[in-house]
């Protein structure tokens, strides 16, 4: 089960000069250099000047006490934090397949079909389960109704959902279970075929077995899709995660294949946070 | 031991959760309570009484008039003392008007009889004529169509154009005088015949006054001359209902208003509170935005009446003396038979005699003709339902936008986000993620703000309304397509409020006027309810199409 710590008054003594970055095997997907981030016009930086890689085709699991900024790193892969009229990447780059995303000639929204995102609170439309699915394809312009119905099925056998909804595809999405409801907007993510899927904390309002139908499924997912994820979980990402990193107030501490960090951490830091001696 | 202990304790604290008659907490939450129940009732209150009254003397006034109350305009009321044991004929539709109005008569006599009328019928085969305008009138309403001029000559003398051949019925005396003042008509396939009418005779039991609207006053004067001759006669204004084209007028207002504003407004607000960058600017302009509801009405209504009826853009070929600027556009052309008046008008002030210069322009009549130009012009409106429904549209904004960007503000973030990370453009989220959960929200308020203002007298007094007209908006528009629509908005309507203001204050006061008000003002209340109901039945099958 998930370790309850007092994350907010947790201290974990002094800040290392160096992060340590261990060897990760694969093919780069998401390449972040010096990335600082500010939502304050650059008075302060939220993060502060993170390198690290991240492998195609494989999980990868962001870790560290709360406020420490996984989601902010997180939501600078689609440029949601572009929403934020004060938030800005202050200093470093980002690269996805190769391209800095922040080039003037990128589109957010091109941007934002290739990397889909799954929100710690599970999100469905009021809308109908099929609906729901479609959202993303139909705003892209696709009207056929038989495509659709393709999309949607294709989408739903994916999230692992189609046989419990297959014969209400016409009910409200709200009358799904919590965990049937994350996992259709897993599906709904994946209506519009991206390559990366961000998730943050999907399973932190589900119960036990629905996490473990979520998990099953992200490790089925880790076929097809780049996975990032963000869990307060040491169990969850010792369980489904490929490389893990740690982060502590906006840094960078660790990044290692995640069977190589949880054993064998180099940090102090990441020690005493993943063996739970906290504070 | 330690048991008899306990027990006696117990014994002498006996129940523990009995009522603590020292402490006040209890008293004063009964205090609480009473003050919210009385203001919930207060509320309660004064509601019965207004709808109360509205009913108690509004119901009778209607049951009193019947439908008569809703003729087009504002009629007169007379009251004519008729004597008893005097026979009177009336049509029966009349004859219940009659005894509708007046319950307390005692009428005797009553039976049903025919009276044989003598009618021709002829046609008029398609053509130009030449006949006095009257003449004109009498054949449209047999006829049931309006004629176009082609021409208006001296002593009201007209040319009309019958474009196709008519076959229609008139009284013989009627058709001997048309038949005698219009002699250009070729009129063919003459016959006659005679009709029986129904009527009512009926005689008084004793001398009473009569009330009727004007309408029948003229009938039951013109089917019972003897009675009538020295029967002593009141005239009331406004008097005898008349509330449909009020009705109707504020309809229109209402519904101008309601598309302009929910517009305006919904684009509006989605601007500020999902475009604009938020700040103190954004601060001030939703301040100046609220401040605005707090401007009198009667301010809006000459700001209307400036603004709307005075300096507004308007795209004409007829540009008023009055207009501020005027942007010049393309050029007009005529029709063919204005333009051919013209032409004649232009031969003959040149010298050419008239009939040539007739000649000369007939021949020329198929082409048109460029004779002017159209322009944008900031003249305005005029006096109209359009400056109206846009003055009170002015009104309602700040209750609607507020209430707008109240609903965006409840639309969960979650839904944006969740359609901003599948790729959808900004207008996209919010036309199918954010506004659809708006709008009911939305609807409620702006309904409530939009009855308010569809009450309100002062905005359109100088901007839309009139006190009387013959003619409901859609009669006697002679234009088609988008002229017709451009005609229908730019005329003056008559409006419920106003006409509630004008009986009650701007004419003689009777005891025959109070009732007019009562009646009218139950109608409008209706009016309102079923508005309410419309949009309360809207909003319920708006969110159930949502699936929460
Ligand atoms: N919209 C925002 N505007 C300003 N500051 C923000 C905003 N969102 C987050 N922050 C700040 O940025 C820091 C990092 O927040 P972030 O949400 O990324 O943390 P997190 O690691 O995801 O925490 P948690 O595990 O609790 O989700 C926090 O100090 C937070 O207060
Ligand atoms: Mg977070």
């Amino acid at each position: 089960m998930v370790i309850e710590m007092n994350q907010e008054t947790a201290t974990l003594g002094d800040m290392p000069t160096e992060s340590t970055v261990g060897t990760i095997k694969g093919k780069t997907m998401i390449e972040c250099k010096n990335v600082s981030f500010s939502y304050d016009m650059g008075k302060t930086n939220t993060l502060d000047n993170i390198t690290l890689d991240i492998p195609e085709k494989q999980v990868t699991a962001l870790i560290g006490p709360s406020g420490c900024g996984k989601s902010t790193f997180l939501r600078c892969f689609n440029r949601m934090n572009d929403l934020i009229d004060t938030a800005r990447i202050t200093n470093g780059t980002i690269r996805i397949m190769g391209q800095d995303i922040h080039a003037s000639d990128v589109d957010p929204i091109e941007l934002r079909k290739r990397v889909g995102m799954v929100f710690q609170k599970y999100n469905p439309f009021p809308k109908s389960i099929f609906e729901n699915v479609s959202y993303g394809p139909r705003i892209q312009g696709i009207k056929d109704k038989k495509k659709l119905k393709e999309i949607v099925e294709q989408s739903l056998v994916g999230a692992a959902l189609w046989d419990e909804v297959k014969d209400r595809l016409n009910s409200s999405a709200f009358g799904l279970s919590g965990g049937q409801q994350q996992r259709l907007c897993i599906a709904r993510a994946i209506a519009v075929q991206p390559e990366v899927i961000l998730m943050d904390e999907p399973c932190s309002a589900l119960d036990p077995i629905a996490t473990a139908k979520v998990e099953e499924l992200i490790l089925e997912l880790r076929k097809n899709y780049t996975i990032v994820i963000v869990t307060h979980s040491m169990q969850q990402a010792s369980r489904i995660s490929d490389n893990t990193a740690f982060f502590y107030l906006g840094k960078l501490i660790e990044y290692d294949a995640t069977a190589t960090l949880f054993s064998t951490p180099q940090q102090k830091q990441t020690e005493d946070y993943i063996s739970g001696r906290f504070g | 031991m330690s048991d008899k202990k306990s027990s006696s304790k117990q014994l002498q604290i006996g129940n523990p959760f009995a009522v603590n008659e020292q402490g006040s907490l209890r008293k004063r939450e009964k205090m609480q309570t009473a003050v919210l129940w009385s203001s919930t009732w207060f509320v309660l209150l004064i509601a019965g009484i207004i709808f109360g009254t509205i009913a108690v003397r509004g119901i009778p006034v209607l049951m009193k008039h019947g439908t008569s109350f809703l003729t087009k305009s504002p009629e007169t009321l007379f009251v004519l003392k008729v004597a008893a044991d005097r026979e009177m004929q009336l049509v029966p539709d009349d004859f219940a008007t009659l005894r509708r109005s007046n319950p307390a008569a005692k009428f005797t006599n009553i039976s049903d009889r025919e009276v044989e009328r003598a009618r021709t019928s002829f046609v008029v085969p398609k053509g130009n004529y030449e006949m006095p305008l009257g003449k004109v009138r009498d054949l449209e309403a047999v006829a049931g169509t309006k004629f176009q001029y082609l021409e208006r000559h001296q002593e009201g003398i007209v040319t009309i154009e019958v474009k196709e051949t008519l076959a229609v019925v008139m009284d013989q005396e009627a058709f001997q005088s048309f038949t005698s003042q219009a002699p250009q008509v070729r009129v063919t396939e003459e016959n006659s015949l005679v009709v029986k009418d129904r009527r009512k005779s009926f005689t008084l039991a004793e001398k009473y006054p009569l009330e009727m609207p004007s309408s029948v006053a003229f009938r039951i004067k013109e089917l019972n001359p003897e009675v009538f001759k020295n029967v002593s006669e009141e005239t009331h204004s406004y008097s005898a209902g008349g509330v449909l084209g009020p009705l109707v007028g504020t309809a229109l207002l209402v519904v101008i208003c309601m598309i302009v504003a929910l517009f305006v407004g919904v684009a509006a607000s989605v601007y500020l509170s999902e475009y604009a960058k938020q700040g103190s600017l954004m601060n001030a302009i939703r301040l100046a935005i609220l401040n605005l509801a707090g401007v009198p009405s009667i301010v809006f209504g000459l700001f209307g009446l400036m603004l709307f009826v005075f300096l507004a853009p308007k795209v004409t070929n007829v540009v008023a003396v009055r207009d501020a600027i005027r942007v010049p556009l393309w050029p007009s052309f005529s029709e063919p038979s204005v333009r051919q008046q013209i032409e004649r008008d232009i031969l003959v002030a040149k010298g050419k005699p008239v009939k040539e210069a007739i000649r000369v322009a007939n021949a020329n009549r198929s082409k048109a003709v460029w004779n002017g130009r159209w322009y944008l012009s900031f003249e305005g409106w005029g006096t109209c339902m359009l400056a109206g429904g846009f003055t009170l549209a002015v009104m309602v904004l700040p209750v609607i936008i507020t209430a707008c960007e109240e609903s965006l503000r409840a639309v969960p973030k979650g839904y944006r986000e969740a359609s901003l990370a599948l790729g959808a453009t900004k207008w996209q989220a919010i036309r199918t993620a954010v506004l659809p959960y708006a709008l009911p929200g939305i609807l409620t308020a702006s309904v409530l703000g939009i009855t308010r203002v569809a009450g309100e007298t002062a905005p359109i007094m100088f901007t839309a309304a009139l006190a009387e007209r013959s003619l409901l908006p859609w009669e006697g528009i002679n234009r088609s397509g988008l002229g017709w629509l451009f005609d229908f908005l730019s005329q003056s309507v008559q409006a419920l409020p106003y006409h509630i203001y004008t009986v009650a204050a701007r004419i003689p006061q009777s005891e025959y006027t109070r009732p007019m008000q009562d009646g009218a003002v139950l109608v409008f209340m209706l009016f309102v309810m079923s508005f309410a109901a419309l949009s309360v039945w809207l909003r319920i099958r708006m969110r159930s199409k949502l699936k929460w």
